[in-house]
């Protein structure tokens, strides 16, 4: 420590610096005294410790020299500011580099020593070495910032994962072992119209309990599967959409696992409608060229039986009808006779029947334009004793404008008469009503013929149009009705459409174009 | 008393002659069955008969040919071509043939007795 010069020299100077030097010596704050040109030229044990230099180092040195490079700038325009007195003392952070290069953040406090003429002598400095705090300080503003960083890309990856389920095509799901779920991704308010809340609030409910009945069972199942035996779930199902609407869910769950003591499932489920039409679509059209393969290989084997039986069939039904002339009434053998006429009759009806079904293609001089009511109404006439007797009633029911359609008269009336004979035969209760309805469809004619009988069991639909298949009794039908008919729409480039579900009836729909100008 | 009705059945098929020769056996009528098309269309050129059944699938030629040639040696015969089940485009054929009528088989006896006596 240098001796101040004590220009008075008194006693009281001498005393004063005692005490100086006692507060300074002895104090934690460190001290710095400079002059004009910024050389250290008192200091104290504190300072010197701060910085890990011996007071003979530090005198003499620049506070450049100890000030860490990029704070030196600041620390000079202040202490020139403080020299031209334009202000009176200033305080600031900075950093000082100890000997051994390493770098501190101290807090100081400056101001002029003037003499008895207010002329500036030295400016001094004390400082408090307020690294630790700094540094808790620096930790707290990265750990902030690291937490805001983090924060954004949470909410970055929050969003991004919101968008992804929503535009996903799958609905994620997680639910308990109780079917009550926890979590629904918010796309499912498009694919189920119920929201998530929903859901949460009675989901057991609005899911199994909105399931097709007769998928019910299967789905229960392979949930309570999933959860006691870890089997896959892995289902599709009929649902009722909020607005009413049947859907199919595809759905599926891997595993479960426990959570805060209970167990959960994740999974998804996507809406295949329009897939499962698709393939029923194309499983419809496969059974329907193997149908009319089937068809023509019956056809022509069919045919070729049908000639040769045709023969042998005629010259005994007309033997028989010979015996029976020659057979007096009351003879013992007439009954045997008129049965073997009866049922040689119906087996020319078959080879008749059999050659229709496997006739070509109509000839075009036998196709006219031709008014559907007018076919029906002839067909009525041809079979309205076999109505009358069981006391079946029919309603008609025609669009106005109907138009003609194009076609083989004589065909088309067997197709009627096939038709209305089957729904006669299904109305079975005496007063049953047979609804025949009619009207324009896009761009041909749809007659609509509706019994009201027992319907056509599901495992039969697939046949119906097959030659030979019957329900009926033996020797009430021959099974060639709807082959036939089904062939020779078909020929009329028409349709003809089933819809039947058991004790609803049987409506057949026959589909053929309409004449193109046709309003008259 | 009129007189006796001539008809001559052309079917392979003994049934058919059978068949046909039985619903005729009538002293009205009397009847006439060969199998072959060439043979009935000779005996056509030496008989004068009123009526021909002819069966459309003849074995070994076409029943529509014979009419036609029945039909040229004997004008005034009617001709009544039996099939099991032809297009509209073989029975328009049949009339270019000059056949009177077309008829499926089975023909029923009452119809065939009609026919034969000149009345369908």
């Amino acid at each position: 420590m240098t001796k101040l010069k004590d220009r008075n020299g008194s006693k009281r100077i001498s005393r004063d610096a005692e005490l100086y030097r006692a507060i300074v010596g002895n104090t934690a704050i460190g001290l710095a005294v400079l002059d004009r040109r910024g050389i250290i030229v008192d200091t104290n044990p504190a300072f010197c410790r701060m910085l890990g230099r011996t007071e003979a180092e530090l005198l003499g040195s620049s506070v450049g020299d100890i000030t860490f490079p990029p704070d030196r700038a600041k620390s000079k325009r202040s202490i020139m500011k403080l020299w031209e007195k334009k202000i009176k003392n200033f305080s600031m952070d900075k950093r000082y580099v100890r000997k051994d290069g390493s770098v501190f953040w101290g807090h100081l406090e400056a101001a002029l020593v003037e003499n008895s003429r207010k002329e500036p002598q030295y400016a001094y400095a004390i400082i408090s070495d307020i690294d630790s705090q700094k540094k808790a300080l620096e930790n707290l503003e990265k750990i902030n910032k690291r937490y805001e960083l983090l924060e954004q890309s949470l909410r970055r990856s929050k969003n991004q994962y919101r968008s992804l389920l929503m535009n996903s095509p799958d609905v994620v799901w997680t639910t308990d072992e109780f079917g009550h779920s926890t979590f629904m991704s918010p796309n499912l308010k498009r694919v189920y119209g119920y929201t998530a809340k929903e859901i949460y609030a009675d989901g057991a409910k609005l899911w199994l309990g909105r399931i097709h009945p007769e998928d019910r069972n299967r789905v229960t199942k392979a949930f309570t599967d999933l959860f006691e035996s870890g089997r896959p779930f892995d289902v599709k199902y009929r649902i009722r959409r909020k607005d009413g609407v049947w859907i199919w869910l595809h759905d599926r769950s891997t595993k479960t696992y426990m959570r805060e003591g209970k167990r959960f499932a994740d999974g998804a489920f996507r809406d295949i409608t329009e897939r499962k039409a698709a393939a029923e679509e194309l499983k419809k059209s496969r059974e329907q060229i193997v149908r009319a393969d089937r068809m023509a290989a019956l056809g022509t084997l069919g045919a070729g039986a049908a000639h040769e039986l045709n023969n042998p069939l005629s010259g005994v039904l007309g033997l028989t009808q010979i015996l029976l002339r020659d057979t007096p009434i009351g003879d013992k053998k007439r009954p045997y006779l008129l049965e073997m006429e009866r049922e040689l009759n119906r087996c020319t009806k078959i080879v008749r029947d059999l050659l229709e079904f496997s006739r070509d293609e109509p000839e075009k001089s036998e196709l006219t334009e031709l008014s559907c009511p007018e076919i029906i109404a002839k067909a009525l006439a041809l079979i309205k004793y076999q109505l009358r007797e069981p006391g079946i009633k029919v309603t008609q029911r025609y669009a106005p404008n109907l138009p003609k359609v194009y076609g083989n008269e004589h065909l088309l009336e067997q197709v009627f008469v096939n038709i209305l004979t089957n729904a006669r035969d299904a109305a079975g209760a005496h007063g049953a009503t047979i609804r025949i309805a009619a009207a324009r469809g896009n761009g041909d004619v749809r007659i609509k013929i509706t019994d009201a009988g027992e319907g056509i069991a599901p495992e039969h639909i697939g046949k119906i149009f097959d030659p030979f298949f019957t329900t009926k009794a033996p020797g009430k039908g021959t099974g060639l009705g709807l082959a036939v008919s089904y062939k020779i729409l078909k020929q009329h480039c028409g349709r003809l459409e089933v819809e039947s579900a058991p004790g609803k009836g049987a409506t057949f729909t026959v589909v053929l174009h309409a004449v193109r100008d046709a309003a008259s | 008393m009129s007189r006796t009705i001539k008809v001559l059945v052309v079917d392979d098929e003994r049934i058919i002659q059978n068949y046909i020769f039985a619903a005729l056996s009538d002293p009205r009528f009397q009847v006439q069955t060969v199998s072959k098309g060439d043979e009935a269309v000779a005996l056509t050129e030496v008989e004068a008969f009123d009526l021909a059944f002819v069966d459309i699938r003849l074995n070994g030629s076409n029943g529509i040919d014979i009419c036609r040639r029945m039909k040229q040696a004997r004008p005034r015969l009617r001709v009544v071509l039996m099939t099991a089940y032809e297009s509209s485009t073989v029975i328009e054929q049949a009339k270019l043939a000059g056949a009177d009528l077309v008829i499926y088989k089975p023909i029923d006896l009452d119809i065939l007795i009609r026919l034969a006596e000149g009345e369908a």
